[in-house]
Order: C-alpha cells, then structure tokens, then sequence
C-alpha cells in the first residue's frame, strides 16, 4: 500500500522511469526473439519434412550441399541394407533449368526466320523461367513427409525407369526417359501452365533471340503430372521435381549423381548412431542431424546474437543507473518520513520490502508495456524482412512457415528474470540504505 | 472511557517497575563531530510513573530531544540503564526495540510525518499493519480513533486537504493505534497557531485524564508546559529543574 | 558559472547521468562506424572494381557460348577487356591422402581476368607471369575443348597450410567426392582475406583456366544418344570499357541498353546499378543499427529529463525564491536549460572514445566470427560530429519540458511549500 501510493506521489517522474525501462524492455524483446525465429522456424520445417540425417559429400557443409557424389543410388540401397535403423534414403539432385510454355513455343515457332523484331516482340510479354529442378525416386519421397499433391494423380512411373541397370541407354529418345515432371505452385503461376499441360526445359538460355529456335530444338518437353507444395519451399520460388536419372542426363551427370541422400530413420532418437555409423562406413560422405542443422544455423545467427548480447548489456546499464539514481533520489527526499516510520515502529525489513516493493512494480509496469510493444515491433520486423527478402531476388522467399522471430514462452520467461534482475540491481541499495537510516540524526536535522 | 483507562492502568502496572513506567538512571550520551564530542546527557537520572503528563523545556542543544529519543528506544544511551515498562532496554537488539516502539510507544512530531499518498484513516492504520491486525479489528480501531481525535468526517481525506490541527490530530490517532502506554510528542505544536497549539494541547491532556496514558511533552512553549502537571528543565544535558508548573505550585 | 555550481551540488547523481549518456552515446557511435564500415566496405569493392558492366543470369549457370560471347564482345571497339567466368563446387585433396575438401572454384581467361581486378584485390594473387599462371590464354579449349590441359591451378593460402602445400606441389582435384581425381599443380598461392575461422572456417577458393574447370564439370558438352554438342557454359562476363567511355555514364547505360536489347535473357547491369542495389540494401542494414543506438539514446537522455525534473522540485523553494527578488521567467528557463545542455554535452563528449572502441571491438568481433580479414569499421570524423550535434539538438529539446516547468512555478506556492 505504502509502497504503490508512493509511485503515484510522482507521477511524472514514475512515467518517465516506465518510459526508459520501456522502452530497454522493448529493445530487449526484439533482440531476443530474432534469431530464435530463425531457429524454431527451421526446426519445424524440417520436422515437417521427415528426413532425419541429411547425407552431402565429406567436407561440404550444409550450407553448401553443391558438393556432389557419384553412385547415389547403390549408395543409398546399402545404407538401408546394411543398417536396420534406416527407413528410407532418397538420393537427390538439385539442378536449376529454364522453361518455356507450350504457348510460347507455338508463338516463336509462328515466326518468319529472320524476323528478329517479332521474336522480340514475344519475349517482352512471355518470359522463360529459370527453376530449381529435383531430381528425385518417387517412390521413395512419397516415403518422407512434406510433400503435398494439391492437383493431379503425380508420376505413373515410380521407380526412375530410365535408370534400368544403372544405364542411361537410349538418351531422350528411349521409352523410359518418362518426361514426367512435378511443379509446385509458384512454376504454374511463372510459367502459366497447369495440369497435363507441357514445359519445355533447357539447361541454359538462349543467348539472343535469334537463337530461340536453336533453343527450342535442344529443349525437353515434360508434361505436368501434378501440382505439389512443399512446406520447406520458399514462398514464390519455382521448384519442379522430375524422375532424378532424367536430370542427371540432362544435366550431363550421368554417373548416378547426387547432393544429397536424405534419411529417415525408424526410430528418432537412434539418429546420432545411425549418423556415426554412416560417417564411418562411407568415408567419402559426411552425414548431418536436425540439431547438426540447427547448430549450423546457429553459428550464423552467432553473429548477431553476440551483438545483440553486448547491445542489451549496454542498454541493461543504462536503465539500471537510471532507475537506481531515480530510486536513490527518491528514498533521499523521503529520509524523514522513513525515520518516522521507523520512530512508530516499522521494522528495518518493512522498510526495506517497501522500498524494494516500490521499485518492483515499476520494474512491472514496464514490463509488462514494454513487452507488448517489443512483441508488436519484432512482429513488425519479422513481417518486414521478409518482405524483403521475398523482394530480394526476382520471385525467391523463405518458406512460407519461416519466420525471423519467435515469441515463445521461454522468452517470456527470459524477460521475466530480466525483470527480477533489474529490480533487484535497481532496488537493492536505495531499500538497503533507507533500511539502515539512523532514526535520531535523521530526526534530528529536521 | 473508564474501562479503557482501566485496561491501560493494568497493563502499565503489570510492567511498570516499582520505581516507574520509565527509570533513567546515570544516563550519558555524547556525539563524536569531528575531533570534538558533544555531551547530549551528562549521567542523567529520572523516573517517570504511569499516568503523568510532564513536559521537558530547556534551551537549543539542552538535550530535550536527545532525551526523548532515549526514552523512545529511538537512540540508545553510551552510558547507564534505561527502563521502559519494568525492563531494561538499554542493550537491547534494534528489532526487540522497534517491536517495543510499535507497541507500548506512540510517537507525535512537530512537522506530524504524515504520509501524503495516504488518507487519514490509511495513515492511522499503518502501525495496525505492521502490527498485523486482522482487517476488521483495524477497522473499528481506526473509526474509533478518528472519534476519539474528531475527525470522523474527514476519514478519506489526503493530508494536503487537511488543516494543521487536523494533520496533528491524525498523527496522535496514529500514535494510539497499538494502545501504547507511552506517548512521546516533540514539539507538538510548533507548526500551530496557538488556538489549534491549545486544542492539541487539551487532547493530550484529556488521553492522559481518561485514558491514563503517559505523556511526555517536549516543548518550547512555556504555555504548554504549564499545562502539564510536571516541568522537567534541562541545561547541557542534566536536569536542572523538576517540578510541578508555577501555576499550580501556588496553586498548592 | 551558477549552473555548473548547481550541477556539482549533487556531484553522484550527476555524474550517474553523465555516464549513462555517455555510454548511450558509446553505443551509437559504435553502431554508426559499424555499419558505415560495412556500406563503405561494399561501395568500395563496387567503386574500385574495373569492370562497367557485367552479364550473368539471375539463377546461377545459364549462358552458353561463353568464348564466343567473349570474341565476339571484343570486337566491339568500346570493349577493352572482356572477361568470362565460372563458379563450380570441387573436390581437392593431397596426393597419398583420403580425406577431401571442397573449394568454391572460379574458371578464368586469366589475360582476360587480370586487368580486370582493381589493385587491391591483384596484390592478393602471384605477380609472377598472369595471376601466377604461365599460360594466359585458354588453350584446352581450342578445337572443342580438345586442345591441351595446363593442369595450373592456384589455391588460397588456408588450402596451403591446410594441407602443407607450396608453389610447384601437386594437388589432386574432381568434381565428385568419390573421383576420379586428376592432378594438376600448385602454379601459386593467392590471399582470399578469410582466416580460415569463424563462419568462413570451410570456405577455400581455387581458381584455374576456364575451359579446364567446364570439361571437369561436364560443362563442356552434351552428349545424347544423338550425338554431341558444345554447351561451354559460363555463369558471367564481365566488361571494361575504354577509358573514353567509362566515365560518361550516358555512354555506359546507352551501351547497357544495346546489350540488354542483343542478349534479352541475361541480366546486365552497370556499377551504377550494382551500387545502388548495395545502397539499397545496406542503407536498411544502417537503419536498424542506428534504431538500436537510438533508443539507447533515448533511455539515456530521459533519465537527464527525469533527473532535471528531480532537482527543479528540490529546489522549488530557491527557484521562488528568485522569482521574487526580480529574477525572470526566461532566465529561469534558460538556467534550467543550460544545466541540463551542460550534462548532455559533457556526457556525449565523454562517449566519443569510447564509441570509437567499442566500434572497434564490434568490428573485430564480427571479424572473428565471420572469419574475414577485412576492416569493417569507419570512425569518420564528420559523421561523428554530425551525430554530436544531433544528440545536443535532442538532448535540448528533451530538456525543453523541465526548464518550462521550472519557469512557471508559482512564487507564492513554492515559498509556502513544505516538503
């Protein structure tokens, strides 16, 4: 009672004391919560995906899985073989490739040879697009989790055929090279195709327009078999899957080349020994966890955080000289009528819990301010990058799931002792120095 | 009223000492400024019995308020026995003081040390509070001290919206709120009028007539001393006189 | 004189109140240099580089023809050097060892290559024969990538203590970690400015002939059961125009438009364009450092609000006082003012320094993590002073409200008043 009716006994004072510890506590909330997003983000997309071991080439790491390796598949065959643990390995290559529309080829074919202009014409309205292919084993990915089929009955072919006895026989002429491809949302929306509609893919682009017709000739043409989504793709970002032997020959890696090979394992909490094990009998690959990933990113993020660390360090000093000054003053002014209380016969402690009472609850009234706009600007902040990195690159973004921040309770909890640290750095000493006061010479100079 | 003075009386005799409520004896207490040492008591004898009203004069630097903190475990002695209630409490720990001090001491200043966030009634409670009385039992207490002093109307009133008179009248019902058996008033009515001084001045008296609580005032004002039944006169920290005001000395 | 009088009368809180603005005025002045280093360090790589226009394309590999693309780039009078590239993940290890790493490896026209780097960026390669090699042309690529390997290659020195490698060494090399390898030799040791720590602890570069990099990718030619043909696939060109022409800006963004009109799929950007994207995006990078300091700042200069609010109530009865001996409302407020100025400029003064070491600190933080070797801060004098004076004007205009409050005190009230 004591201690609240003197918060109100200067107002103006206590509203600015609230207004910097809001303030520290807002900062604090955003620093706090960036980085986690990042974090939490990943770890849930990546449950969402089901894999449980990535698998690249030894020495890349996972932020650079361009390292590629030869014999994916019998490598992957082996590992389930020859460890109980593993559920499924899909080999995997990711290759970019550009495509073209069955309108835009029929506009271009239309064309007089030598009618550059008209050529022009065309590709000021109707674009080749470039996207990130997925050379994959449908069967096997149908196997991991993360993959949605939002339209159509996917491939009719679900073991590669045209990867018979480990062959590459025929080219694209052979019976087995399927041309089947899977796009997700953001290729349909590019390339204005849907179902059963044909994309034509090419490695490259054509270098001039007048090479167009050249292009078209050395395309594929793969007709859509589905529309997918998966949770891990970047919002906008084009991502097609096709039968994986199909990229590797487009892409000229025809020794059975992979990135990646992911894993799933039966049991989740095997996975650390199912990693080890791997590392150990296949030398020429490195294998990663969900947390391995996880800790990758932290490193990353490390950057940011030590910074962070050191700028709320700074900001906490400042505050706690603030409030404490404030506090001191404030107990200093009121020196008599503490006496006095002490003459009637409140207790060393009593004053001392009021006093550090008093400065609780300011350390609460920020708190609690100070935590509801922190949440509104690392909510507004998170919305802004990724604003910008949807903008960042021509149609690319993060998952749509992703997110920088995270307000979880844990933070909250994080704050929380913040709090209690604050009050007690803040309130320890003026509540201990009214505490002491000596009643007779206090008395006395009044 | 008679019953009250009659609950006070028994508790003052239960511990008062033979001797008195409150025994002084041979005390000194000097304050080091400096390389000087000021003597505030120079072994200073006096006994108080239950149910006096005296008052303490004595020029600046007597000694008056040193003695009264004394008296009030507020400070305590270098040298000689303090007793309060029967018991020495000359050595004894600051919490046991401060207990004694919530309990059979009540306190009224000269600049009344009300707390101004609080009303009247909250300020009158707040050594009811400490003393951890249940809500209801403060509840009457505090309505009928504010009776008692006048001031029932004014229960929800800041101290800013009080009179001088009013603040001090607070304070004394703060003062009573333990049912102390000591009240100890410095300068009592050195922020007043002398119309309000007097009013103050009769409230006490009228505590100490019905009630029999003890009063000591300390005081520059030779008309307040002269309302009290004993004058104690201090000079460089020893009692120079002690005795019963002129009035009623010629009186008797 | 008075004012600094007043000032010391509560020598501890005042010196409180100098240290917090002072540390908050530390933090900014950190964040600025930080992140004035950092947009400096990207406007200076842009700035200095030699090349005025560059082609790529926005997904990584896509253009074909590269060589010819350059011949015939060259042709063009107003080209000076036309340089192409290729950027490709390999695998490397010491001859007689199994354990492989991974470069990011750039394939170069190393005649074309070298007079495009600016000075900076040649001192880090070998200054014997071109960037080290002894063939400065392409010759593999001659008559369909069959003319004859170099087998040159040039490592960064993190490769070269990695493995205890030296100029003249072997080094074995493959596209796939499994093999196989070929052997080429160390032709020289380059400077990547990583230390080999922090982020950048698995990051080693490599850069060797152009042609040689596209067959040991299968980026030469494509095979198909119908026969074969050449791709030589790059990923950019990169141009210097004539001395004549780079400086006219009308000039070089006409010549982009030609260009961007002759090779409508690529991307062709000037310096211009790359710098203001940099721009761009850096600038965002310099707010959000800025927004931190500033709220440090803040929390700073309120706590010399509230402290100025404090010290007008304890001296209420003086300020009255003064009042009514004749003294006016406007030299109260300016004596108020001035007291809390003098606090928040000897606060903000008493930052600078330590400003410049934590800008130092941070930079050398961020060094240490990323594992760069660069500088990244830049403590620039007038950009420092600009933000002094912007702390004072604040400072003065948060001062404002006490030195008003303490103005219009009412002379009778305050000399009645009682604490």
């Amino acid at each position: 009672m004591y201690a609240l009716s003197n918060l109100r006994r200067r107002s103006g004072r206590t509203a600015l004391t609230v207004t910097g510890l809001t303030l520290a506590i807002s900062l604090m909330v955003v620093m706090f919560s960036v980085g986690n997003g990042v974090r939490d983000s990943a770890r849930s997309l990546l449950k969402q995906s089901g894999v449980d071991i990535f698998v690249q080439a030894n020495g890349t790491s996972l932020g650079f899985a361009n390292g590629e390796f030869d014999q994916s598949r019998e490598l992957a065959n082996s590992m389930i073989k020859g460890n109980p643990q593993i559920e499924t390995a899909l080999p995997l290559l990711m290759f970019p490739m550009y495509g073209m529309n069955e309108t835009m080829r029929q506009a271009i074919l239309s064309v007089k040879p030598g009618d550059n202009s008209s050529l022009a014409n065309i590709t000021k309205t109707m674009k080749i697009k470039g996207m990130t292919i997925d050379g994959v084993v449908p069967e096997l990915i149908g196997k991991l989790g993360g993959v949605t089929v939002l339209e159509g009955s996917g491939f009719t072919h679900r073991n590669d055929p045209f990867y018979s006895n480990g062959t590459y026989a025929g080219g694209k002429s052979s019976p087995n090279f399927t041309k089947e491809i899977s796009i997700n949302k953001a290729t349909a929306k590019a390339l204005k195709v849907g179902l059963n509609d044909v994309i034509y893919l090419n490695v490259d682009l054509p270098q001039k327009t007048q090479d167009l017709g050249t292009w078209i000739a050395n395309a594929t043409p793969f007709h859509v078999v589905s529309i997918v989504q998966s949770a891990w793709e970047g919002v906008g970002t084009a991502i097609a899957y096709t039968h994986m032997s199909e990229l590797q020959f487009l892409a000229g890696k025809t020794n059975d080349t992979a990135n990646q090979i992911l894993v799933s394992v039966k049991d989740p909490t095997h996975d650390n020994q199912v990693k080890e094990w791997i590392k150990k009998t296949y030398p020429q690959l490195d294998a990663f966890t969900v947390e391995d990933f996880l800790g990758e990113i932290d490193q990353v993020t490390q950057v940011f955080r030590g910074f962070g660390e050191m700028i709320l360090l700074v900001t906490g000093v400042i505050v706690v000289m603030f409030v404490s000054t404030v506090m001191m003053i404030s107990v200093r002014e009121r020196t008599s009528e503490i006496a006095a209380l002490r003459a009637i016969g409140f207790s060393k402690s009593s004053i001392f819990s009021n006093i550090l009472l008093e400065v609780f609850f300011i350390i609460m009234i920020g708190f609690i301010i100070g935590i509801a706009i922190g949440v509104g600007m690392a909510l507004g902040l998170d919305s802004y990058l990724i604003n910008m990195t949807m903008n960042s690159a021509a149609g690319s973004g993060l998952p749509a799931g992703f997110h920088f921040v995270s307000i979880t309770p844990l933070l909250l909890g994080q704050m929380g002792l913040v709090a209690i640290a604050f009050g007690l750095l803040c309130g320890l000493i003026p509540a201990v120095w009214a505490a002491q006061l000596n009643i007779a010479q206090t008395l006395k100079k009044e | 009223m008679k019953e009250e003075k009659e609950k006070v009386r028994s508790k003052a005799k239960k511990s008062a000492s033979a001797e008195g409520l409150v025994v002084l004896k041979g005390v000194s207490k000097f304050y080091k400024m400096g390389d000087t040492t000021v003597t505030a008591l120079d072994k200073l004898d006096l006994t108080i019995k239950t149910g006096e009203l005296l008052s303490v004069m004595g020029p600046s630097g007597s000694g008056k308020s040193t003695l009264l903190n004394i008296i009030g475990c507020i400070d305590s002695p270098n040298d000689g026995h303090v007793s309060i209630g029967g018991r020495d409490v000359s050595k004894l720990k600051d919490s046991e003081l401060t207990k004694i001090r919530l309990t059979e001491i009540g306190f009224i200043f000269q600049q009344f040390y009300l707390i101004p966030t609080l009303t009247a009634y909250e300020n009158i409670e707040l050594p009811m509070r400490e003393a951890r009385l249940s809500h209801e039992d403060r509840l009457k207490r505090v309505r009928e001290l504010l009776s008692l002093v006048g001031l029932t109307d004014r229960e929800k009133h800041y101290p800013n919206q009080l009179s001088g008179g009013e603040q001090q009248r607070v304070a004394i019902a703060r003062a009573l709120a333990n049912k102390p058996l000591l009240i100890l008033a410095d300068e009592p009515t050195g922020e007043l009028d002398t119309k309000t001084a007097m009013r103050i001045i009769e409230l006490l008296k009228e505590l100490n007539r019905k009630q029999g609580i003890t009063v000591i005032i300390v005081t520059h004002d030779p008309r307040v001393a002269n309302e009290t039944n004993r004058i104690i006169t201090l000079q460089d920290g020893a009692v120079l006189g002690d005795s019963p005001p002129l009035a009623q000395k010629e009186g008797n | 004189m008075m004012n600094l009088k007043n000032i010391m009368r509560r020598g501890g809180r005042t010196t409180m109140t100098v240290i917090a603005v002072a540390t908050s005025m530390a933090l900014l002045i950190s964040m600025q240099a930080i992140s004035d280093g950092l947009l400096q360090n990207a406007r200076d790589t842009i700035d200095k580089s030699k090349v005025d226009i560059s082609i790529s394309v926005t997904d990584g590999h896509g253009i074909e023809d590269g060589h010819t693309m350059m011949t015939t780039l060259k042709t063009d009078p107003r080209v000076r050097y036309a340089g192409i590239y290729m950027t490709e993940y390999i695998a490397f290890k010491k001859p007689g060892t199994t354990k492989q790493m991974w470069a990011i490896t750039e394939g170069i026209v190393p005649s074309e290559t070298k007079p495009l780097l600016p000075p900076g960026e040649l001192d880090r390669f070998p200054k014997d024969n071109t960037l080290g090699f002894k063939e400065s042309g392409d010759p593999h690529f001659v008559n369909n990538f069959t003319g004859s390997w170099t087998f040159e290659v040039l490592i960064d020195k993190n490769i070269g203590s990695a493995l205890g490698l030296k100029k003249g060494d072997p080094i074995l090399i493959s596209r796939t970690a499994t093999g196989p390898y070929m052997t080429f030799n160390v032709s020289g040791i380059f400077d990547s400015q990583l230390t080999g720590g922090g982020l950048a602890a698995k990051l080693y570069f490599m850069t060797m002939h152009l042609s040689e990099l596209q067959t040991l990718t299968g980026n030469d030619i494509f095979k198909d059961a119908n026969g074969s043909r050449v791709v030589d696939r790059i990923d950019e060109v990169s141009l210097a125009l004539q001395s004549d022409l780079r400086t006219v800006k009308d000039k070089v963004v006409a010549y982009q438009k030609e260009l961007e009109a002759k090779y409508p799929f690529y991307q062709v950007d000037t310096k211009m364009d790359r710098l203001v994207r940099m721009e761009q995006q850096m600038t965002i990078v310099k707010g959000f450092f800025l927004a931190i300091g500033g709220v440090s700042l803040m929390i700073g200069l309120l706590f010399v609000t509230c402290i100025m609010f404090m010290s007008i109530l304890e001296r209420t009865n003086e300020i009255g006082m003064l009042r009514a001996i004749g003294i006016s409302k406007g030299t109260i407020f300016l004596q108020i003012l001035t007291e809390s100025m003098i606090i928040v400029i000897i606060g903000a003064a008493i930052g600078i320094i330590p400003g410049y070491l934590g800008s130092i600190w941070g930079s050398d933080y961020i060094k240490s993590t990323v594992g760069t070797t660069e500088n990244l801060v830049l403590f620039h004098i007038p950009s420092v002073a600009q933000l002094f004076v912007e702390v004072i004007l604040l400072g003065g205009l948060m001062s404002l409200l006490p030195a008003w409050r303490a103005m219009s005190i009412d002379i009778i009230k305050s000399l009645k008043r009682v604490k």
